[in-house]
């Protein structure tokens, strides 16, 4: 491109740029809020503040998930599930030994018997509606 | 040593108007990645070692906080010399006309170049300084800046001169 034409085009370019008449802003004002923006102390930057915020939610969460087992079990209590267990379960050792049939009066020996031959005739039952035969 | 102070001062006007071009001529964004800029210098996290002029320097970090700020914001690029948003002005006069057919003869030139394109010629043409500086500015190679360049000027050349906007290079040259 010739050296005319060059300078033609930078003319043209300068004469028609649109940006020519827009007024700068004051110096002075830009300058101070960019020194006030500098001086902010590092809390009041929200970059800081932000970061320094998830940082106490993620700690807080992983001390709560670690330490949750130690804050609601602790060894001097027992486990909810044996407690539960023992409680439902018969105790056996409490139980007193049944009376021997030679030392019940004769007329309880004699229904005792009967109970016996009751109770073996109940085992050889085939059928629930047996007993109305 | 410099006086930045100074230094930001005789560039104010200079990098205001980069800036626009690099917000697409939005005034408050304009305003506020030139602040970024002298935020940046104020407190250190740009330092400027000597390494090209001040005023490619201070270009390339208003450029860099433009398209910050443009990520935030989800603006898209737009035209660099955009004139959508500029209200018509009504055209008195001869010169008045003149200057309003030129401004739409550059606009639709500058249509059909690429966004590097636009910002070379914005650096070189408008900002004066040389293809090394608008390359500095622009964080890419001397021969790439070269090449943007060259390009730039043909196609705005070529657009310029065909057609309807033949009378212009008459008026430039009288």
């Amino acid at each position: 491109m010739a050296e005319e034409d060059d300078q033609f085009l930078r003319e043209l370019y300068n004469q028609g740029h649109p940006n020519r008449e827009v007024e700068p802003p004051d110096f002075d004002e830009v300058m101070s809020r960019a020194r006030a923006s500098t001086q902010r102390r590092p809390w009041q930057r929200r970059p800081v503040w932000m970061g320094a915020a998830a940082a106490a939610v993620v700690a807080a969460f992983l001390g709560f998930a670690l330490l949750w087992p130690d804050l609601t079990l602790t060894d001097d209590e027992p486990d909810p599930s044996t407690v539960i267990a023992e409680s439902v379960e018969p105790q056996w050792d409490d139980l007193e030994p049944a009376p021997a049939v030679e030392s019940l009066a004769v007329e309880d020996q004699e229904r005792w018997e009967e109970l016996l031959e009751f109770a073996d005739e109940i085992w050889e039952w085939e059928s629930p509606t047996d007993f109305l035969l | 040593m410099i006086d930045l102070e100074e230094e930001l001062r005789s560039l104010h006007e200079a990098g205001f108007q980069w800036a626009l071009h690099c917000t697409g001529g939005r005034e408050q964004d304009a305003e506020d990645a030139l602040q970024g800029a002298y935020e940046a210098l104020l407190d250190g996290s740009a330092k400027f070692e000597g390494r090209s002029s001040f005023k490619s320097f201070l270009f390339g970090i208003v450029r860099n906080k433009a398209r910050s700020l443009r990520r935030k914001k989800k603006v898209g690029r737009l035209v660099a010399l955009d004139f959508a948003d500029e209200p018509e002005v009504d055209p008195v006069g001869a010169k008045a006309m003149e200057r309003a057919q030129r401004k739409a003869a550059i606009r639709q030139a500058l249509q059909v170049l690429s966004p590097k394109q636009r910002d070379v010629l914005e650096l070189v043409f408008y900002h004066d300084l040389t293809i090394e500086e608008a390359a500095q500015v622009m964080g890419v190679r001397l021969g790439t800046a070269r090449t943007h360049y060259k390009r730039a000027k043909n196609a705005m050349y070529e657009q310029l001169t065909a057609g309807e906007f033949q009378w212009l290079k008459k008026t430039i040259s009288s």
